[in-house]
């Protein structure tokens, strides 16, 4: 019956808009007109409010802001690209850098080789640096700094062989005094001149030195300063110097300053130039007086003594004696493996159950040792500076 | 008796999601959305004049103010061109989708302003006295079937404006709605129904 009624409508409806009346639209439908009649005369008055016409100013109107709007999206369009890289601008830059770094290997590995003064040393520099940031470890990054302090010390021996002039900035110990000639790190530095601390500079001390390259081979310092002495300055292990030492040594060993001093060359050096590698250093001793003891340094009968890794078997103090058991390091320095203090002369031999032959011959030659300590050293250190000379 | 099985003859968009080839769409329609897409001006502009006329009947038979009416067919336009540009455009009928975006502009208006009543300036009202006698009454007869109008369901407001202010077919105005033909049968005839009741009651007011 719903069904049939709102089909008739349907009907109706279309009739009315065929023209027909209310009246003769219905008669189609004589059951239904009752209940149709009012929704077709409704149907009537819902025509009554159908607009005949659309204004042609609003028209145009809404035309305009449409086409404004298609602009201002075609305009947004070409502006998010420039957005897209301001937006992602600090992305962009840590890719670049990523590209820098990765990609820029091949101009690092370029620099690996620069000069102070050189075009490519900043990044050379800046690379180190760089690398030290993603080192966590402390132990990882102490070595890195020393080799990166090492590869300072190759670039001013490259400087002074070259006979350049540059400024040029390195730490290392003082192996020799000499007025204004020192020897830091195994390089020649002249102090004349320079700003230096209120202290004097004694063997031993650890120190920072600025200077400029000289074309005579030697380093004009225009500042020295202290470091303080537990600072881990850098063990200098150039394979190729210590070979070429090696390779010196052997033809040195006649040296002729050294003639007089065969002996103790003999027996207590055999000897530090011929440690050719670093795992295969040669054990030198050392049998002397602390005369000073800061941190991890000593000045053992005025040669310096790193004991930071060293074994130390009784109590030592300024002024005993001990014997140290060590090995130089190509900037001069001699690193301590164990150091045992010595009572006495005789006492020595309460420990040949531990160090049997090597007792023996310390203990005969005590008194040489003893006596001949500072000549041997300088004699060694000496040996290492012509050899320095000799390279360059 | 509203949810009928569609007839296979029913057009109705629901039936079209999915199986949307270039050969079901008019191709001025496809056309047109590639414009919008692309936002070129005078294949918008073209839409415009083909579609604004519809709109604007639409909003004006269901609100008695022509700049009010104005405005809204014309951000029912702008809002095609956001959402085509935002990927949510109509997929099938554009006219379908600027229709059905008008009813929901009119009908969130219609529903602020009953929140806020405030009696809009009506054309008829305006100087009652210096309108001629029939054109009065046929005034105060339109008043009473807007205000009837007005208190329709949605849904039967559509209907009504579809079939009688833009005076398409049950089949065009099915579509239009998404809806089958006998859904709209019954929904006119009750939307007719109760705009009868609305004018009666407000003659005996």
């Amino acid at each position: 019956m719903t069904d049939k009624l709102f089909d008739a409508l349907e009907t109706c409806l279309q009739a009315l808009e065929q023209g027909e009346d209310v009246e003769t639209a219905l008669r189609r439908y004589p059951d239904l007109a009752k209940d149709l009649r009012p929704i077709l005369e409704a149907s009537l008055h819902a025509r009554t409010l159908a607009a005949t016409e659309v204004p042609a100013e609003a028209q145009r109107r809404g035309r305009a802001r449409l086409l404004q709007r298609v602009a201002e999206l075609r305009e947004a369009q070409r502006a998010p690209r420039r957005s897209f890289l301001f937006t992602f601008r600090p992305l962009a830059v840590a890719l670049m850098l990523v590209i820098f770094f990765l990609g820029g290997t091949g101009l690092v590995r370029a620099s690996s080789g620069a000069l102070p003064g050189d075009n490519l040393y900043p990044v050379k520099r800046g690379w180190e640096e760089f690398s030290l940031l993603f080192v966590a470890d402390e132990v990882e990054r102490e070595g890195l700094e020393l080799e990166h302090e090492n590869e300072r010390f190759e670039e001013i021996r490259e400087l002074l062989a070259r006979g350049r002039t540059e400024k040029v900035s390195f730490s290392g110990y003082v192996v020799a005094v000499n007025g204004n000639q020192l020897n830091v790190g195994g390089l020649p530095v002249n102090t004349a001149g320079a700003a230096l601390p209120d202290q004097p500079v004694m063997v031993g001390a650890a120190v920072m030195v600025t200077g400029v390259t000289q074309p005579d081979g030697t380093i004009q310092a225009t500042q020295l300063t202290f470091l303080p002495p537990d600072v881990v300055l850098p063990t200098v292990e150039p394979e190729e110097f210590e070979q070429e030492d090696s390779e010196d040594s052997s033809e040195e060993a006649p040296h002729p300053e050294s003639d007089d001093q065969s002996e103790p060359d003999s027996q207590s050096t055999p000897d530090a130039p011929e440690s050719d590698d670093d795992d295969q250093r040669e054990t030198d001793y050392v049998i002397g007086d602390i005369e000073m003891m800061q941190g991890a340094l000593w000045l053992v009968n005025g040669r310096p003594v790193d004991v930071s890794t060293a074994e130390i078997i009784g109590i030592p103090a300024v002024g005993v004696t001990v014997r140290i058991e060590g090995y130089y390091t190509s900037d001069g320095r001699f690193v301590a493996t164990r150091i045992e203090v010595v009572e006495d002369d005789s006492g020595s031999g309460g420990n040949d159950d531990q160090n049997n032959n090597d007792n023996e011959n310390d203990n005969s030659n005590d008194d040489d040792s003893n006596s001949n300590d500072d000549d041997h050293n300088d004699n060694s250190n000496d040996n290492k500076n012509d050899n320095d000379n000799d390279d360059d | 008796m509203l949810y009928l099985p569609r007839p296979p003859e029913d057009l109705c968009t629901e039936f079209l999601i999915g199986n949307v080839t270039p050969t079901m769409l008019e191709f001025t329609e496809s056309a047109a959305l590639d414009g919008l897409r692309e936002l070129d001006s005078r294949t918008i502009g073209e839409l415009y004049d083909r579609y604004h006329p519809d709109v604007y009947r639409y909003v004006r038979y269901r609100l008695n103010d022509e700049a009010l009416a104005e405005d809204i067919a014309s951000e029912v336009f702008v809002r095609l061109l956001e959402a085509v540009q935002g990927k949510r455009g109509p997929r099938t009928s554009v006219k379908a989708w600027l229709l059905g975006t008008a009813s929901h502009i009119v009908t969130d208006h219609l529903r602020r302003s009953y929140r806020r009543p405030t009696q809009a300036l009506d054309e008829n009202m305006l100087d009652p006295l210096a309108l001629h006698p029939e054109d009065f009454e046929h005034r105060e007869q339109q008043q009473r079937v807007r205000g009837a109008l007005k208190n329709l369901t949605d849904e039967q407001q559509h209907v009504l404006a579809l079939r009688f202010g833009e005076g398409y077919s049950l089949e065009e105005t099915a579509s239009l709605m998404n809806k089958n033909v006998n859904a709209v049968k019954a929904l006119q005839f009750r939307a007719l129904a109760a705009l009868q009741r609305g004018i009666g009651e407000a003659s005996h007011d």
